[in-house]
């Protein structure tokens, strides 16, 4: 794990350098998101009353 | 879902409001405690006549379209419909639409029974559930009529669902509600102990003239500080499941697409299908006011043809305002990203949806963050 602290308008943000969910999206993005297209993960799901 | 407004809009998701009620009495709820009050109009449940009108009405316009729909059980709590009902409710939809229309329950997960899950899984009925993390945060907002507790009885819904080999793959996600006073790390470990493949937030409604809770003021960042605490958990764990608003903005941010309605620039067409079979505009709106939400017109499905809603010229307004109208949002740099945000969190009285949200400065610090943790994972460190 290697993290680098950024600076921000507010608090101070560690970020991972190597991060493996932001790696999954570069590889989704650059297969034209044809990986993401998975049923059980769309946007109908996760609507609730708030 | 660009098609012109002559030929009518395409549907690509009804909301069917089948149980009124709520066995839940959640104090942020805009169903019930944000002053709109048509919820004591309606049957308590959506009746089979109605149902079958649905179903009708539903494969019409599927036929029509071609391109399938997905179908989302709401409410109120949409297992208030009980085991024979719900079951009546799948069997009539499955038969009246191909298998390509999804149909999805989001419930707040107390009444997922076995025999309700039997129901579930014969019908391939996809499970959102929502908590909004440890007991001590979801307990805070998330409680019965009798004021207890409802952690426990949610943890113990999702634990059958997911004790099950024939129900496992059905659940979708988890769906929290952001307390900003919350710590973005117990909530995100809690979220992705129940194994959900997939973890949601929302941010507390709010607008203009009704600041969101835990927003000091307009300009303040609370949520964008929350979740770019959640982000760093996310982009810090080696076995990530999917977050969602996360995904999506970050998606767009590489240059992908977005799939959760309030980011980005997509377009939806979403119907609601109230228990009586009104036919209103995303129920949302009810954050801005009392009937936000309806059209000029009672439209019904007992009455009316869902194309001659979709090519209404009332359609057609409430498609356009999903754009942002102000002259912020149009010179704003983050807009492809944030989309304006939902619609019901730009309103004021006094300039009606024509604002910014109410969430934009939090929007802008996540999005910087983003960034941020776009260019190191590049290896281009600020």
């Amino acid at each position: 794990m290697e993290t680098k602290q950024i600076e921000t308008k507010s608090a101070p943000i560690e970020l991972e350098v190597n991060s493996a969910a932001l790696k999954r999206l570069m590889e989704e993005v650059a297969a034209d998101d044809k990986v993401f297209c998975a049923t059980h993960y769309n946007r109908t799901h996760n609507r609730h009353n708030r | 879902m660009n098609q012109p407004a002559t030929t009518g809009r395409r549907l690509d998701t009804i909301l069917l409001k089948v149980a009124s009620r709520c066995n839940m009495d959640c104090s942020y709820c805009y169903v019930y405690h944000m002053g709109d009050e048509g919820w004591r109009e309606q049957p308590k449940l959506m009746s089979p006549a109605v149902v079958e009108s649905v179903a009708a009405s539903l494969r019409t316009q599927l036929e029509r379209q071609g391109d399938p729909f997905n179908i989302v059980l709401h409410g109120g709590e949409p297992l208030m419909l009980g085991v024979e009902r719900l079951s009546d409710l799948c069997r009539t939809l499955r038969n009246a639409l191909s298998a390509s229309c999804g149909i999805h329950v989001q419930t707040n997960g107390i009444l997922l029974s076995d025999p309700i899950i039997d129901v579930l899984v014969e019908f391939g009925v996809g499970v959102s559930v929502s908590i909004d993390g440890p007991a001590a945060v979801h307990d805070r907002f998330r409680k019965d009529h009798r004021q207890q507790a409802t952690h426990a009885r949610v943890v113990a819904g999702i634990e059958r669902l997911q004790r099950r080999d024939d129900a496992r793959p059905l659940f979708a996600g988890v769906l929290a509600v952001v307390d900003p006073a919350s710590k973005p790390s117990e909530v995100y470990s809690c979220l992705k102990e129940t194994g959900a493949p997939g973890l949601d937030f929302l941010v507390r409604d709010g607008n203009w003239d009704s600041l969101p809770f835990g927003k000091a003021s307009a300009d303040s960042t609370e949520y964008g500080e929350w979740l770019s605490g959640l982000m760093a958990e996310y982009l810090a764990d080696p076995a990530p499941p999917r977050v969602r608003i996360l995904d999506d903005m970050l998606r767009l941010l590489l240059g992908g697409k977005s799939y959760k309605e309030g980011v980005g620039e997509t377009d939806y067409g979403i119907l609601v299908v109230e228990p009586d079979g009104r036919i209103s505009k995303n129920d949302t709106l009810k954050v801005a006011h009392a009937s936000a939400d309806r059209f000029e017109r009672p439209w019904s499905i007992l009455r009316d043809e869902l194309s001659g809603v979709l090519a209404s010229a009332s359609f057609e307004d409430y498609w356009r305002q999903q754009r942002p109208t102000s002259s912020l949002c149009k010179m704003c740099p983050d807009l492809a990203i944030c989309g304006g945000g939902m619609v019901a969190h730009r309103w004021s009285a006094k300039r009606g949806f024509d604002n910014p949200t109410v969430f934009c400065a939090d929007q802008r610090l996540l999005i910087a963050n983003m960034r941020n943790a776009i260019r190191l994972a590049d290896g281009d460190a600020a």
